[in-house]
């Protein structure tokens, strides 16, 4: 396959992270999180993974996002792996994928402005950034009103709002979206999903979907991994995935979700 | 400008704050405008009016040379407050430099330098002190010194122990997303982001370092005559403390009110400054 039909190609990952020592000079232990996972995902498409909390989904995103080294395995981002990438280059490849947190509130500078917020992300002149800033506040609902606002002056859905518009700011290729809703009230749930889907609609932009609910997994992927134990179990489209669920613990998810 | 008046404002409505402030306001106009405010001139003596108590003419009595003590503290005030100010200040740059390096840093760079701290921590100061000056020739410059290398790891320590907190959040991984160099994370992620922390611990330093100078100047360690501090005033006072008491009681009433006054003006900016301190 070409370099051109998978933007992100995950091979055989662990990720561990040492736990506390017994003694000062016992072991620690190592606990592996993400267990030999390999994933490809297809540029343009949403991918989904699935798990509940704990079961490693996280641990790819951070791994993804070159925040936490894997203890082996590979991950090529447009055929490059980024752990081999150093200073200036390292800096302008991983602007190409942008990661959006679950918690808004830990995820905004309290002491910058929306519009600086979202201007860290240009590399433009500073008269450029201004405008480009506002019009990526105004592309995902936020009007000139929210340019001179904190974040403490903004609610919850208009946070979030603000980090997909910093998120928006680089030109990114893939977007690692990170429960992007589950913090967030049911009525604002659907208005950020909603402009995901805008986003997706009009950009070719790929989507790292990671969550613990199917009902958003539903309406957004167009594949879905499921993870247990920092093992992928089951791996296949959305449409096959919901409609014919193979493994036991999948089909168990489904039924507690309440979808089918 | 806007962000000062809003934080004076604050002050003023929190009760130790307002506290802090007044005292804290008062003894610095009266330093800074030392020769307007003092009757005499602090070094005039008068051997005809030695050791008076307080009277009509000397408020707050005279010296062991007939000088004016309320003169005396006033300039005192310069003296105690400047030193103070500069030793706190010294801690304080080399602290939080130390402190945002091994936070943000990590790793080995982190494990080497915070082990220096210790190591620095448990030196007894007292022997540094001493060394120092039985080195040097004790002199104000000298004590500003010896106090700001003293006091530095404290800060330091504080505040990496914010950074390492601001580093883990959020906003600061998608800053590194963004691509954004490490001196601008550091500069516009972090340090606004400890900036609170650090102008609490300073004002609390100051306190000290008056209380440290102090005893310094009274052991005949620090700020040397014709120079005097608080504490030197106070030393004076030893030789004959029933008889003569206005003389160390009242500068060991300066020491108490400033050091009283800056403890609740930063008590008054932590309450104010700390976000997880806000009840609203």
């Amino acid at each position: 396959m070409s370099r051109s039909d998978f933007i992100l190609r995950i091979k055989d990952l662990t990720v561990s992270y040492s736990g506390s020592r017994k003694s000062i000079t016992g072991k620690r232990n190592i606990i592996n999180a993400v267990k030999n996972v390999s994933i490809s995902i297809k540029r343009g498409k949403t991918f989904a993974i699935v798990g509940e909390s704990g079961s490693g989904k996280t641990s790819i995103a951070m791994s993804v996002l070159n925040f936490v080294k894997p203890a082996s395995g590979t991950i090529e981002f447009n055929g490059i792996n980024l752990w081999n990438l150093k200073g200036e280059e390292l800096r302008k490849t991983r602007r190409l994928m942008q990661p959006v947190f679950q918690d808004p509130n830990s995820s905004l500078n309290p002491r910058m402005t929306s519009e600086r917020t979202v201007s860290e992300g240009l590399d433009l002149s500073e008269n450029d950034k201004a405008e480009k800033s506002r019009s990526l506040l105004k592309s995902v609902g936020l009007g000139e009103d929210f340019s001179d606002k904190y974040p403490h002056q903004l609610s919850g859905g208009q946070k979030q709002r603000l980090c997909i518009a910093r998120a928006l700011a680089p030109e990114p290729e893939l977007l690692l979206l990170d429960e992007p809703v589950s913090a967030q009230d049911l009525s604002i749930q659907a208005h950020i999903i909603n402009l995901l889907m805008d986003i997706k609609e009009k950009k070719p932009i790929t989507f790292l979907l990671i969550s613990h609910d199917l009902k958003v997994v539903r309406t957004l992927a167009d594949r879905v991994a499921i993870m247990r134990d920092g093992e992928v179990i089951e791996e296949a489209d959305s449409d096959e995935l919901f409609s014919n669920p193979r493994h036991p613990y999948t089909q168990q998810l489904l039924e507690n979700s309440g979808i089918n | 400008m806007g962000k000062i008046k809003i934080i004076l404002k604050a002050l003023w409505n929190n009760s130790s704050g307002r506290i802090g402030l007044v005292i804290v306001g008062a003894f610095s106009i009266i330093s800074l405008g030392a020769p307007l405010f003092s009757p005499f001139d602090p070094s005039a003596q008068n051997l005809s009016m030695s050791v008076r108590p307080p009277s009509f003419s000397h408020l707050l009595g005279t010296d062991l040379f007939g000088r004016d003590l309320l003169s005396r503290l006033i300039y005192g005030a310069r003296v105690s407050m400047g030193i103070g100010i500069s030793a706190a200040f010294i801690a304080v740059l080399f602290g939080t430099l130390v402190g945002l390096t091994t936070g943000f840093l990590k790793g080995w760079t982190d494990k080497i330098l915070m082990r220096s701290v210790d190591i620095l921590l448990g030196f007894p100061k007292l022997f540094i002190v001493l060394l120092a000056v039985g080195l040097g020739t004790p002199s104000i410059w000298l004590t500003v010194a010896v106090l700001g290398a003293l006091s530095w790891m404290e800060v330091a320590r504080i505040v990496r122990g914010e950074v390492i907190l601001v580093r883990e959040m959020n906003y600061v991984k998608a800053a590194t997303a963004l691509g954004l160099k490490s001196s601008a994370i550091i500069f516009r992620y972090i340090l606004p982001n400890v900036i609170s922390t650090i102008i609490v611990s300073t004002t609390l330093l100051i306190g000290t370092m008056i209380l440290v100078e102090a005893t310094l100047s009274f052991l005949g360690l620090g700020v040397q005559p014709p120079d005097a501090s608080w504490g030197t005033i106070m030393n004076q006072g030893r030789a004959d403390p029933l008889g003569a008491w206005w003389i160390s009681t009242f500068a060991g009433l300066s020491i108490i009110i400033t050091l009283i006054g800056f403890n609740l003006l930063g008590d008054g900016l932590r309450d104010i400054l700390d976000p997880r301190r806000k009840t609203t």
